[in-house]
């Protein structure tokens, strides 16, 4: 019987050490892969899952070994066809995928994952199946969804403001403009209304002479007539200088309704003279307003002169009252030229008129706009070339003026 | 029945004109002068029922003008020219001539008769 010698033994031992290491290492890296946090599977050529780890089993709400010999494809969001060919199609062209496709829960829940696949080979090269890694990004997804929205949100913000800003600065730049031109105006009325004085008076007194002269009263009331619109232009740009000046003339209180009355009074021989067909409407529930003489006047002066001149001969103007929500809302429309919308914006721009010196300086709405918006009020216009327009003033009875 | 007398003081001579074309006819008396200071030396040697006093003018202050003439002749009545309702200078004229009657330019025929009536009614 041979005698095992001390050297033998030893080798055994060396030998049975070996094996015992490398048992005690495979056991160490498959509960390495078991327990990762990654979840990892194996599965054949066909995608017939043969080891799947904890975690890739709980990331779809399955125990391991309810999975094993199950098909990879009941673990792919629905729609995901496409995706899934691609990274087949990847791995097999290049031996390695990388990138996101939806996975779905047992209950068919979506999530994101990104997902690690290599083809796994035999030693001598040929492909026998698929290895994946993959982490369930829907944690990440939604943090980069929130991230995404919350920089929209400070992006409109941010818009948000620099429009605010824009438009303050707008006013800042168009109430020093006017300011600016108002003590401009000012000065150059006060300068004119001598002269012009001194002119009303003089055809005044020739036209006395002329009575009896049809062909020469005529001329006059004609001079007389270009001296009044001299003096509607004086007197505007006074108005527009006196616009914004608080507490200068007196507070009365004001009847809309007799105000308008008396504006078309005022007109009624030229609505008259071009034959114009004017419709009124008063509701007589308006009530009186508080405002400064010479102020509301000026609105609906403006805007009844602008709808006789944009009407033709035989052309219809409209005006309405409505006392509504708190307010007066007083509506004058015609069915006249228009404006054209590249022009729609403008017309409350001082010194913006189109109509070529003909009457007027072009200050009229952007007086009638610092009026309305000083009472707290609103303007607002629709218009059509060729149909018509419509503007609708809408004045607070506790406005801000008081 | 003797006419009543009217001074127009107003340094644009158009409304001097105008105003002395239109009152004559309506059959007053009227005077020009363009400054406050030819107004008190017209006062002063010849008696007006009426002053039509502009307010701004070069010179001499229309209500200063006028406190100077009621002095030299304290019957003479008043109506202010201005260019706008309000104002220190319509204040101090109000002040100074005790009336509250104002033309304000550019006025016509209608409110110079107007006033002038008022004022010596």
């Amino acid at each position: 019987m041979r005698k095992y010698g001390a050297k033998d033994s030893a080798g055994i031992r060396s030998q049975l050490a070996q094996r015992l290491k490398a048992e005690g290492r495979l056991r160490l890296l498959s509960s390495a892969v078991e327990q990762s946090s990654e979840g990892m599977a194996v599965s054949d050529l066909d995608g017939n899952l043969l080891f799947i780890n904890h975690a890739f089993a709980s990331m779809h709400d399955y125990g391991p070994e309810e999975l094993k010999g199950k098909n990879l494809d009941i673990l792919h969001a629905q729609g995901q066809v496409a995706a899934v060919k691609e990274a087949n199609d990847v791995l097999l062209k290049y031996g390695v995928f990388a990138g996101e496709v939806w996975h779905a829960r047992r209950d068919g829940t979506p999530f994101p994952a990104f997902m690690h696949n290599s083809m796994l080979r035999a030693d001598d090269g040929t492909p026998i199946g698929m290895i994946a890694t993959m982490r369930d990004v829907s944690d990440q997804k939604e943090a980069e969804e929130k991230l995404k929205q919350y920089s929209e949100r400070l992006e409109q913000m941010v818009e948000e403001r620099t429009r605010e800003l824009d438009r303050v600065r707008a006013d800042l730049f168009s109430s020093a403009k006017l300011a600016a031109m108002g003590r401009m105006g000012a000065g150059i009325a006060h300068q004119l209304n001598s002269p012009l004085c001194g002119g009303m008076l003089m055809v005044d007194s020739l036209m006395e002479d002329a009575r009896d002269d049809p062909e020469r009263w005529r001329k006059l009331s004609t001079l007389r007539r270009s001296l009044e619109g001299m003096r509607d232009v004086v007197e505007c740009m006074l108005s527009l200088a006196m616009v914004g000046r608080r507490g200068q003339p007196a507070f009365l209180d004001v009847n809309i309704n007799s105000m308008i009355r008396r504006i078309l009074g005022f007109v009624s021989l030229q609505i008259q003279q071009e034959r114009i067909d004017l419709h009124t409407s008063f509701d007589e529930a308006v009530p009186f307003i508080k405002a400064r003489s010479g102020e509301l006047d000026q609105i609906f002066l403006n805007l009844i002169n602008n709808a006789i001149d944009a009407v033709d001969e035989g052309g219809r103007f409209e005006i309405a009252t409505i006392y509504k929500d708190g307010a007066i809302q007083v509506e004058v429309s015609d069915n006249g030229r228009g404006i054209a919308p590249e022009n729609l914006g403008r017309i409350f721009e001082p010194f913006f008129t189109t109509s070529q010196g003909r009457k007027g300086l072009g200050l009229g709405l952007s007086i009638v706009r610092e009026i309305v918006e000083n009472y707290g009020g609103t303007i607002e216009v629709t218009s059509e070339t060729g149909k018509g327009s419509r503007f609708l003033v809408k004045i607070p009875l506790n406005n801000k003026i008081l | 029945m003797q006419k009543l007398k009217v001074l127009i003081v107003d340094d644009e001579q158009s409304i001097c004109e105008g105003v002395a074309m239109i009152l004559t006819k309506a059959g007053y008396l009227v005077s020009k002068a363009f400054s406050g200071e030819e107004a008190i030396r017209l006062v002063s040697s010849e008696r007006f029922d009426l002053v039509l006093m502009d307010l701004i003018m070069p010179g001499m202050d229309g209500a200063d003008a006028c406190a100077e003439i009621k002095k030299i002749s304290p019957e003479t009545r008043f109506i202010g020219i201005s260019g706008s309702p309000a104002g220190q200078r319509v204040e101090r004229f109000v002040s100074v001539c005790g009336v509250d009657v104002f033309l304000y330019k550019p006025f016509g025929k209608k409110e110079l008769l107007a006033a002038v009536e008022k004022m010596l009614s």
